[in-house]
């Protein structure tokens, strides 16, 4: 059964060829949260959840705002996210299984006031920081979901808040 | 957060684009959204020629101003359905009082009825789409002797641009200095023309960007005191060549002019405008906006006080639309 959970979401890539918890087995280099083979291509998929906190609801209000001004603020795309994605090559390289095959990775973003552009946006910024000074001869590409959106464009695997 | 004499509310009866539409307005800055050809800037330029009408000291001709400002020969043009034999209704409120006028069709190219006495408003500032300020030389003058393709509220600017500064503006000096610091100097004015004084030298305002010239005339409004408490400022697409990272400041010195107490309109398509408001306001700032959308019975329009629910918002629909086309083409799949 290839059913995780990350954060308080429950993701169910059984359908899936395989995936893996990839978090829990690369503790070298920061690393994406789940690798999921499609036979065609990879998803590797990040999951950051401002909802799914141990802070009590009434303090979340503070917590929304510091998760608000950390997702626009610059490093957290050049530095986290994009880091989080060249964490896991190396990860793989290391460990002698080497992207052979279309990686799309998907940074799963629930955050409140976020709407299309914003999310657009985001999408252009992290397509542009995984492709830059790419050195990999396979097609890599980034897109920036929420909740809504992953569960409209990847039905076939089902999540649920726990 | 001090109020003073504002247009309050407006319907618009067989006007333009409007079958009947009514709005309340908010005292602060009011936004209006829409595509193109549903009405936005008539909205502003029927408030603006009433208020120039009535900021006048003598009242002479009623259906001036409106002529002028919609740049028309005869008002029965701005009657909506004017082959059907209708009559068109305009009316709103200022401090508590009404004001109403008709249009109506006639064989003599259109009728005018308007009450002639009514309380003094502050004279309103309209900042067309297009600078004027790089144009200032000898326009008037143009203007007012040959028939040339620019309304009013051009030649209104015009004449509030070059009219003698204050020794002192009484209010927002560091709303001055902020957009002194954007523009990086100081506008000066010489023979009708424009310069921009830098440490780097005078530059004639028409080699100067034209967004840096929609900033100097943000300037120059308020240091000619054109832009006080009791104010209305109506501004046409602010975002025009102006660009995206300058409107955090321009918004910022709307909501300090707003806040001193100038009631604002604006008509935009800008999202990065909204957006800078929706993030900059707080609910004191009492920001309104207005969807107007077109239908087949004229342009409907809906307000709330709440960006987040504007409806319907073109804007925004163009962003959903290339968000989504940009996820079909990155994931491959559509929305199930």
């Amino acid at each position: 059964m290839s059913v995780f959970q990350e954060s308080d979401l429950e993701f169910d890539f059984t359908v899936a060829a395989s995936a893996v918890k990839h978090d829990a087995t690369n503790t070298v280099f920061p690393g994406v949260d789940f690798i999921v083979d499609e036979t065609t291509r990879w998803l590797w998929v990040e999951v950051k959840n401002w909802e799914g906190s141990s802070v009590p609801a009434r303090r979340r209000g503070g917590q929304r705002r510091a998760f608000l001004a950390k997702i626009k603020s610059r490093p957290y795309f050049s530095d986290t996210l994009r880091g989080k994605f060249t964490g896991t090559l190396a990860y793989l390289a290391l460990t002698s299984n080497h992207p052979t095959k279309e990686i799309l990775y998907v940074a799963l973003l629930e955050s409140p006031r976020m709407d299309s552009a914003l999310m657009l946006h985001a999408t252009n910024r992290l397509n542009g920081l995984v492709k830059r000074d790419s050195i990999w001869h396979f097609h890599v590409s980034a897109v920036v979901l929420d909740l809504a959106e992953w569960q409209a464009r990847f039905p076939d695997y089902p999540t649920r808040r726990l | 957060m001090a109020e003073f004499p504002h247009h309050e509310t407006l319907r618009l009866v067989n006007f333009t684009t409007f079958a009947d539409a009514s709005f309340e307005f908010s005292p602060t800055i009011n936004v209006l959204v829409g595509e193109n050809g549903t009405g936005k800037t008539h909205v502003m330029k029927v408030l603006y020629a009433v208020q120039s009408l009535y900021s006048r000291r003598r009242i002479t001709n009623l259906m001036e101003p409106l002529l002028g400002t919609f740049q028309c020969q005869s008002t029965d043009v701005l009657v909506r359905n004017r082959d059907k034999d209708v009559t068109s209704e305009c009316a709103g409120s200022w401090e508590g009082e009404q004001w109403q006028f008709e249009l109506a069709v006639t064989d003599a190219g259109g009728s005018f009825k308007m009450p002639l006495t009514f309380p003094s408003m502050s004279r309103p500032v309209y900042i067309p789409a297009i600078d004027m300020m790089g144009h200032t030389r000898r326009f008037l003058s143009t203007f007012d002797e040959y028939q040339i393709d620019f309304d009013q509220t051009h030649r209104d600017i015009v004449a509030l641009l070059l009219s003698p500064e204050r020794r002192q503006p009484k209010q927002n000096p560091e709303t001055v200095e902020l957009l002194s610091s954007l523009l990086g100097g100081n506008v000066e004015e010489e023979q009708e023309r424009f310069y921009l004084r830098t440490t780097a030298g005078r530059q004639p305002m028409p080699l100067v960007a034209e967004g840096l010239r929609k900033i100097a005339t943000l300037q120059q409004l308020i240091r000619n005191g054109f832009l006080e408490p009791g104010s209305v400022l109506f501004w046409d697409e602010p975002e025009v060549n102006v660009n995206p990272k300058l409107m955090d400041e321009i918004v910022d010195v709307l909501l300090r002019l707003a806040r001193s107490g100038v009631q604002i309109f604006l008509a935009t398509h800008s999202y990065v405008i909204l957006k800078e408001l929706d993030l900059q306001a707080t609910a004191e700032d009492r920001v309104r906006y207005f969807a107007l959308e077109p239908t087949d019975d004229g342009t409907a329009v809906h307000q709330t006080d709440d960006y987040a629910t504007l409806e319907p918002n073109p804007i925004s629909e163009q962003f959903d639309s290339l968000y989504d086309r940009q996820l079909v083409k990155s994931t491959g799949r559509r929305r199930r």
